[in-house]
């Protein structure tokens, strides 16, 4: 009996040990961002982050038993920490693909819960459909501060947000890290864009671009 | 023995059916009129049911929905109108915030892939987020409703009775207003007595000149047997300076898009005044002069049918009025299955 319970406790320890966790961890100069925290962009621009949240979809990986969907639709928010963690996984992780918002289907599919409730303030309602990032704060440039709210979402062509991202991993680390450069993307789009894009349209199309680039995968270290 | 044992099991069993069967909201079929297409909305996804019905014209006419709890559905959406307001030309929120937009009728919904004057709204289940949360309409959140609801005496035995727990959502409030909205059918006006030709039935002289004339001008956009082709379109209305609407075009950006806005039903037409995204004519001979003579050929986007201009004689267009009247539908706008719940 001893032994049996020794093997499965053995059993259970390789299993939790021996799984890989994926993290999404949004970075500012390397550092994660914590809310209202504030942030030098350049010499003369800071930016503290309010709200900051955005749905990854159809997460599959690639691994030694091939391809495989680990999870459907997940809401990160910064002011949740339950959210952090996207999956675990006790694959050899080879590479992480997602769809950085949500699909075309889910935004026609009607009234949905979960991740998807419009409570969680990701719906459009005058424009049925969900807002695949959305990025709220204050940009201080000098002495003016401006608000900056980037509501990017809309899922008809010529205008769709969401945005495939593949990412391929080497490392045996157990905890793979989706890192978003926000400040290289805030760098990238700082000069050229408004501060506030509520709507679908080729702005927020622009925007969605740019951040594809700035997101990497890293290892815990 | 054996037979104690299955006499004990057949009981058991039965109690277990009896049980299920208290507890499951009773499935309603959506009837198709006859020679109707088929509707839009998959019902598979969302099932009528008694008991999602009668939660959804709860809901309709609870004023309990609105941030101050003065208005409902129904103050925009009244019955005896074809489920439209008459008294002015776009719709009124709390505080009497007015709206940029004629409210639309709700008729023959499952059959629309699209709603609002615009067709922002893709999906009939997720309609209802709007007026709730619009701060010219309703302006509460889903989380003041749902408080609400769930401190009501009476509301949470509803969800149970509708969805099997008393657990409210957003989705299980979407859904069971949804199930009213798709209720709403409108199959049995004069018009739909003549073509099922019921006995007795028939159209006036002036009515089947309309019904002729109609057939001619109207019929490339108000398709029978729902009197819409659930398309867009620019009418030649001129941009009311004021509002400065450009309808579609708000939601696609496509500049073809601009100044075209969803065709409305014309059933029950008599009684939906004023008419337009904008209300501006409130009678229908007013409208019937404006496609005969109000419509610049040269606006923007008109669509090809009426870049021919109609010409109608004043004769043409009352006959034309006479044939819409046959579109009203008396058991439809005073069926007391759609009215205040009592």
């Amino acid at each position: 009996m001893k032994i049996a319970v020794f093997t499965f406790a053995i059993v259970c320890s390789w299993t939790v040990f021996s799984q890989t966790v994926v993290k999404i961890v949004p970075l500012f100069g390397g550092r994660s961002i914590e809310l209202n925290h504030e942030y030098k962009l350049k010499d003369s621009i800071r930016f503290k982050f309010s709200t900051l949240r955005f749905y990854v979809s159809n997460v599959g990986i690639s691994s030694n038993s091939g391809e495989m969907e680990v999870k459907k639709i997940h809401l990160f928010d910064l002011e949740e920490p339950s959210s952090f963690e996207l999956f675990k996984t006790s694959e050899s992780v080879r590479s992480i693909h997602f769809l950085l918002g949500t699909d075309s289907l889910t935004n026609v599919s009607g009234i949905l819960d979960g991740p998807l409730d419009p409570i969680r303030g990701m719906y459009w309602t005058w424009n049925s459909g969900y807002i695949n990032f959305k990025l709220e704060g204050i940009k201080t440039t000098g002495d003016s501060i401006t608000d900056v709210e980037y509501h990017l979402g809309g899922y008809l062509p010529p205008y769709a947000t969401s945005r495939r991202i593949h990412l391929d991993n080497s490392s045996l680390s157990k905890e793979l890290k989706i890192e978003i450069h926000l400040d290289e993307w805030l760098m990238m789009i700082s000069d050229e864009r408004k501060n506030s894009i509520m709507i679908p349209g080729k702005e927020a199309t622009i925007l969605m671009d740019h951040l594809v680039p700035n997101i990497r995968l890293g290892e815990n270290e | 023995m054996n037979r104690l044992i299955f006499l004990s099991l057949m009981v058991l069993s039965m109690a277990v059916w009896s049980f299920k069967q208290k507890g499951s909201p009773t499935i309603v079929s959506f009837a198709v009129p006859q020679k109707w297409p088929a509707p839009k909305f998959d019902f598979a996804k969302n099932p009528l049911t008694q008991e999602g019905f009668e939660l959804g014209r709860k809901l309709f006419y609870d004023p309990v929905l609105s941030r101050d709890s003065t208005i409902s559905c129904a103050s925009c959406h009244l019955q005896y109108t074809g489920f439209t307001h008459v008294d002015h030309n776009v719709s009124h929120g709390i505080d009497g915030r007015k709206g940029t937009r004629n409210s639309p009728v709700l008729i023959n919904l499952a059959w629309s892939s699209s709603f609002h004057w615009d067709g922002g709204v893709n999906h009939i289940e997720v309609q209802g987020l709007n007026p709730i949360q619009h701060p010219a309409e309703m302006d509460n959140t889903m989380e003041e409703v749902i408080n609400r609801l769930q401190r009501s005496g009476n509301y949470p035995a509803l969800f149970d009775a509708a969805f099997g727990s008393k657990e409210i959502t957003t989705v299980r409030i979407m859904k069971a207003l949804s199930q009213f909205d798709l209720s709403l059918v409108s199959s049995n006006s004069k018009y739909d007595q003549v073509m099922r030709k019921e006995k007795g039935i028939a159209f006036t002289e002036q009515e089947k000149k309309g019904l002729k004339l109609f057939r001619k001008n109207c019929v490339a956009c108000h398709k029978e047997p729902l009197f819409t082709n659930d398309f867009f379109a620019s009418n030649g209305l001129p941009m009311d300076p004021i509002l400065k609407d450009v309808g579609r075009y708000g939601i696609t950006h496509d500049p073809k898009d601009s100044l075209l806005f969803k065709i409305p039903t014309l059933r029950n037409i008599e009684y939906t005044f004023p008419y337009m995204h904008d209300g501006r004519f409130r009678k229908l001979k007013d409208v019937l002069k404006f496609y005969s003579e109000g419509i610049d050929l040269k606006s923007k986007n008109l669509h090809p049918v009426l870049q021919k201009k109609v010409t109608l004689s004043e004769n043409d267009q009352k006959d034309i009025i006479a044939f819409l009247y046959t579109l009203t539908d008396k058991e439809f706008l005073f069926n007391n299955k759609f009215s205040f719940p009592k």
